[in-house]
């Protein structure tokens, strides 16, 4: 545990430390997201809204992913971190809560900005009678948070090209939700199956990373 | 669980391939505690491969290794927090000062703040580092091999990799790294040096494998050579001049041309003195006394080409 947290406190401390562009672009980004999910999605249709939260989270943990576990690979600074001290299986439970945790940040500001702008999907989530409904939401997304992360670090020790991590995830997601949806049309599923079918898909992109991460692949050089 | 031994490196028979390159062929090598030892090869001879099983960031396809008795490739995290590592790549975290990445790799092996604070303040903080604030992506290349050395030597590990770590170090950083280098061999510990750079290979290393198609050839004799310098009298000739030479050197003289050629061991610069005092009371006229240049460049050398000198 004690080495997990140094993970995640390490990993703060360099992202708190990057290019302040960055915390321009996440601002941007929830601000935009939280309009999107107040507004258009329930505007569209409140059935698919919750899409708008489910990709959010591809675009939100897909990146952190990305910066946590195959920049590392790519600067070549991985090597150093798993002879440094510290389990394998640490650095990755560390890496993948820390992404985690942003994610949820992040979703938690999008979610509290969606409803000062009026209301998640068109409806109103403030006061107790909405508070159901947005932990739903939110159960959603963290699950999809966690299926993201987990997958991106699966990705990051099995692909040698890290620019399809990003598009794979995606894939990923994208084939979960298509496939809820149509098993909806035949069977009353409800958004619980789907928060249910991200967190068992995400435990065993875990427990893949797991073993890849204690092989030689982890540290396969990235090619472009 | 580690077993007790008194070699602190042992590599058995190991073989590991890439695709349908062989890289290391049936190596074997043992190393004892207190031993320097240097490694050099061409490039691709399969160094840093090696260095890399050591380190169970590889696993061998046949044959097994064995670093103060773990074996790397159950990655047992104690196991690294008694090596030091310094590799192609420094690990450090660009966005981050020098001392908060050392304070996290401080922690990772479990090296306190105060014993970091010591060990930095008594050896690094009169160096080019020492005093620098900046993110560590904006220093030079050789500050980051500084602090790559800085981070190996942090807590006194029992055991060093360095794949190429004199790279870029001006010669202040230089005396820096040998002096560290000499006083963890005083403590007992064994280093493994890659280098291209043989001057640093002959300073330091008390033994010198050579990598060649995947095999290691030792290079027998380099500790000999090592300790003891080649050194060239120019004067003239008589027979009691040999005597006189050898009985001070203890060992033979040739005389080429117009010179004496001899290895001499131990206080070097007395003896020297010594044996130049008696040549000239029994009436030598010299004309030129100096260390002779070093042939271990021309040892690799002929090894590369087949020859002899290894």
């Amino acid at each position: 545990m004690k080495d997990i947290a140094l993970i995640i406190k390490n990993e703060w401390t360099c992202f708190v430390k990057s290019e302040k562009g960055i915390f321009v672009i996440y601002g941007v980004l929830v601000l935009a997201w939280s309009f999107l999910l107040s507004h258009n999605a329930g505007a569209v249709s409140s059935e698919t809204g919750y899409l708008w939260l489910v990709f959010f989270s591809v675009i939100v943990s897909g990146n952190f992913a990305n910066t946590t576990f195959v920049s590392e690979r790519m600067s070549g600074s991985l090597e150093i971190l798993l002879t440094s001290g510290i389990s394998r299986s640490a650095i990755l439970s560390g890496k993948i809560l820390f992404v985690m945790g942003m994610s949820g940040f992040m979703g938690v500001v999008c979610f509290g900005t969606a409803s000062g702008f009026g209301g998640l999907q068109g409806k109103e989530i403030t006061g107790l009678a909405g508070a159901p409904a947005a932990a739903k939401e939110l159960m959603l997304y963290c699950a999809a948070c966690f299926m993201n992360a987990s997958c991106g670090a699966w990705l990051s020790v099995r692909i040698t090209n890290p620019r399809l991590l990003h598009f794979i995830n995606l894939f990923v997601l994208g084939v979960i939700v298509i496939l809820h949806s149509v098993l909806s049309y035949f069977i009353a599923l409800t958004l619980w199956s789907l928060v249910f079918a991200l967190v068992v898909l995400g435990a065993v992109f875990y427990f893949r990373a797991q073993r890849d991460f204690r092989t030689e692949r982890v540290i396969q050089p990235v090619v472009y | 669980m580690p077993q007790n031994i008194n070699t602190s490196i042992v590599a058995e028979n190991i073989s590991k391939s890439f695709g349908s390159k062989r890289v290391l062929d049936d190596l074997s090598l043992s190393l004892e505690p207190g031993q320097v030892f240097g490694l050099v090869g061409l490039n691709g001879a399969g160094k840093t491969t090696l260095i890399r099983l050591l380190l169970g960031l590889l696993n061998p396809d046949t044959g097994a290794c064995s670093v103060l008795g773990y074996n790397p490739s159950s990655h047992d995290r104690m196991y690294y927090r008694r090596v030091g590592v310094v590799l192609e790549h420094n690990g450090f975290f660009g966005n981050c000062t020098v001392s908060e990445n050392l304070s996290f790799y401080a922690q990772a092996r479990g090296v306190s703040a105060d014993a970091l604070q010591q060990y930095f303040s008594e050896y690094w903080a009169d160096t080019a580092i020492g005093k620098d604030t900046r993110k560590v992506k904006v220093l030079s290349r050789g500050q980051k091999m500084q602090c790559s050395l800085c981070r190996a030597f942090l807590g006194w590990p029992e055991v060093y990799f360095f794949d190429e770590p004199a790279v870029a170090l001006d010669l202040e950083a230089y005396d820096q790294f040998c002096a560290m280098v000499r006083k963890a061999q005083s403590g007992n510990a064994t280093i493994i040096i890659s280098s291209h750079q043989l001057d640093t290979i002959e300073e330091l290393c008390t033994s010198v494998g050579i990598m060649e198609k995947g095999k290691i050839s030792l290079l027998e004799d380099f500790a000999g050579k090592r300790y003891q310098e080649q050194w060239v009298i120019r004067s003239d000739y008589d027979v009691t001049y040999k005597a006189i030479i050898e009985d001070v050197c203890k060992s033979e003289a040739l005389y080429k041309e117009d010179h004496w050629e001899f290895c001499v061991g131990g206080d070097i610069q007395k003896m020297v003195s010594v044996m130049v005092t008696q040549l000239a009371a029994s009436g030598a006229s010299i004309f030129e006394v100096t260390p002779a240049k070093t042939d271990f460049r021309k040892s690799i050398r002929k090894f590369y080409d087949g020859g002899a000198g290894v």
